[in-house]
């Protein structure tokens, strides 16, 4: 990892980060004390189920939290140094779309349906980048091309109920990088598409990220896009993290019992036809309620009595790589 | 070999659009046989037409032409309570088990319900039924008084299988049953469906675009595009030496979660989406998007078969692979554009 070894600073950088949502009978933490690090050009993927806190995790300090949703937030994200908690809405607004670009899950939903999709993205451009309407027009043209749409022009003078699924998506990463932005957080972009259509937008992710030399927090349940497209993967399940590490770490030798949990789950072209199929048993905890100890111990199947007592550290994890850390004493202590 | 349970010939479902009056050809031709105690898979896109295909097999749709044969018998011309009792044993399972379940129901009323339709007059023997049923699919007995909004998603699907049980089926129709679904805990819902079939001899028209899952469970494919069968075969003969482009290009667009070997496998990248099923191309229907096409491609390709169960719908069937011959063109992420 030559990138640590320079020393450089980090673009994103979450430390001890919580979010605890109000509602009126009850207070649940989805993200719990969450530290890690991006560098400027890495690709982190945050994997986890849903109700896992990825979502919150990411877009509650962008301020992109659903509207009447009450959040506090503890801890510090800092982005180029910065803290985007003690930003205020409008230094926020500079930032998401300027620095910051964001690509949400569903792209029908992201996108305006009565304003035609050149007007969409030549809005976010004049205001971003200070160009005139002549200027940010080619600037989009520009930028269809750069994902993919051909026939830019015309594309243009569509309305977003006009294009495929995958075409949206193409539109909506369009938009994000419209401010040229030095990270891009992509929130399960791939969700509500097809395989193959899925296939098209990771390529198109890689070639962008490679091409433009931005970072990319890709939040996702996948291991399927986290493979082809991350350098690092961090695994959340109840609001904490529970393996972070480089992605060959975590997907071929993960350690936490969780992440090779799911893994297990996802299956392959590869196993033995007739198996039955491999899961977790158990669903995840419910987090209206206190979690004591380690929050997968009742799925766990190497769970031991002193799992249900303190909350397990984050600790590296022996003979791998520096920076593959998972939060499973029982692991670390006694390897297999 | 005996007679397949359920046969479906040649049917057609179409749907009329309103504003230009053209048909949209969701289902256009398709013929398919589930065999008893068989889970049938049915892959492809969205917008292909394969859960379109589903609703009309349980009757959410009406054909345009086609038959349905359910035990020897038409079930496109049954009528009144013979039509009725006959489709109550293909039965459905959603996508979504929030939204198929009434909010206001209790999972014991929901499957109570099921059971009075069925004709189970007697209360005393429909509450050990419903014992019977929630065991049958591993839920707790004390969950009977509980609402959907109480459980999870898991298990509301749970719930939804044993409602379709109540009815005593011999076929499930299930379109996408675990997509909604927690990574984790679709195991737990496959491997429900596949005890099903080895415990009561329950076949399952298996409807998804996860290919890795249908796989697993089912012993035959049906690979349909644009409201057409592509390809069928046995799983091992579909997965082990899939013959048309169509299928070739789906298995390669399954994500592989070993970084090392996704990063070195070669892709074929299918440019663009489906096409309209208003305008289909004509003669083969992949042929827009198929990287091997030919001018020959523009007439309809018989059938090929290939074994006794395998048949692929191309004129090169079982000719092009096409992860070697055009993987270095289609492995270059730029070169891949939409058409328009």
């Amino acid at each position: 990892m030559t990138r640590s070894a320079r020393q450089t600073k980090p673009l994103l950088e979450a430390i001890d980060f919580s979010v605890t949502l109000h509602t009126p009978s009850v207070s649940v933490r989805p993200v719990d004390r969450v530290s890690y690090s991006v560098e400027p050009g890495e690709v982190l993927a945050i994997v986890g189920e849903s109700g896992s806190g990825k979502t919150i995790l990411n877009m509650a300090p962008l301020d992109l939290l659903p509207v009447g949703v009450n959040a506090d937030m503890e801890g510090a994200v800092r982005f180029e140094g910065v803290d985007l908690l003690k930003m205020s809405a409008s230094e926020l607004e500079a930032i998401c779309g300027g620095g910051i670009g964001v690509v949400f899950q569903d792209p029908l939903s992201a996108l305006n349906p009565v304003r035609k999709i050149g007007r969409q993205l030549t809005e976010g451009i004049e205001h971003h980048l200070g160009l005139t309407a002549a200027q940010a027009d080619s600037r989009a043209a520009e930028l269809m091309t750069l994902v993919g749409l051909s026939d830019p022009r015309s594309r243009m003078q569509q309305y977003p109920h006009e294009l495929s699924g995958g075409m949206r998506q193409r539109v909506g990463i369009a938009m994000s990088i419209a401010g040229e932005p030095r990270l891009l957080i992509a929130d399960e972009p791939t969700t509500a598409l097809d395989v193959t259509v899925q296939a098209q937008i990771v390529a198109l992710l890689k070639d962008l990220q490679k091409r433009l030399g931005m970072a990319i927090v890709i939040i996702t349940h996948d291991f399927g896009v986290v493979s082809g497209l991350a350098d690092k993967v961090a695994v959340m399940y109840a609001g904490r993290l529970s393996e972070i590490g480089g992605v060959r770490d975590v997907l071929i030798e993960p350690a936490h019992p969780y992440t090779q949990g799911l893994l297990r789950s996802v299956p392959s072209l590869t196993v033995p036809m007739n198996t039955k199929f491999a899961g977790l048993p158990g669903q995840p905890p419910n987090l209206a309620r206190r979690i004591e100890g380690c929050a997968f111990a009742p799925r766990c199947a190497e769970v031991r009595p002193e799992c249900s007592v303190h909350r397990p550290a984050l600790l590296s994890v022996p003979r791998s790589a520096t920076g593959h850390l998972a939060a499973c004493p029982v692991v670390i202590n006694h390897p297999a | 070999m005996s007679k397949p349970l359920l046969s479906i010939v040649d049917l057609k479902t179409h749907f009329r659009d309103s504003r230009t009056g053209a048909d949209i050809r969701a289902c256009d031709g398709v013929t398919l046989d589930i065999n008893a105690g068989e889970i049938v898979g049915l892959v492809g896109e969205s917008g292909c037409g394969k859960s379109t295909l589903g609703r009309t097999i349980v009757g959410l749709e009406r054909a345009r032409s086609g038959q349905i044969r359910f035990r020897g018998e038409e079930v496109l011309a049954l009528r009144g309570s013979r039509g009725a009792a006959t489709r109550r044993k293909i039965q459905y399972i959603f996508q979504d088990p929030l939204s198929s379940l009434s909010p206001r129901q209790t999972i014991g009323e929901a499957i109570d319900e099921a059971l009075v339709i069925n004709g189970e007059g007697n209360r005393s023997a429909r509450r050990a039924r419903i014992a019977e049923l929630l065991e049958a699919v591993s839920l707790p007995a004390q969950l009977t008084d509980r609402y959907p909004r109480e459980m999870s998603g898991g298990q509301r699907q749970r719930v939804c299988i044993a409602r379709a049980l109540a009815a005593d089926p011999d076929v499930l129709v299930c379109d996408e049953p675990v997509s909604s679904l927690d990574v984790s805990i679709r195991a737990q819902i496959m491997n429900l469906f596949l005890k099903l079939r080895d415990d009561l001899g329950m076949a399952c028209l298996l409807i998804a675009h996860d290919l890795a899952i249908v796989r697993l469970a089912a012993q035959r494919v049906y690979v349909m595009y644009l409201g057409k069968i592509m390809e069928q075969g046995t799983s091992a003969e579909l997965y082990g030496h899939p013959a048309h482009p169509y299928t070739q290009a789906l298995l390669s667009a399954v994500p592989l979660t070993n970084p090392v070997q996704e990063l070195a496998r070669r892709r074929i990248l299918l440019s663009g989406d489906v096409p309209s099923p208003m305008n289909p191309p004509s003669g083969c229907r992949f042929r827009s998007r198929c990287p091997v096409a030919q001018p020959l491609c523009e007439t309809f390709p018989p059938a090929a078969a290939l074994s006794a169960s395998h048949v692929a719908h191309c004129h090169f069937a079982g000719e092009c692979d096409l992860a070697s011959i055009k993987a270095n063109a289609f492995s270059a992420p730029h070169l891949v554009h939409v058409q328009g």
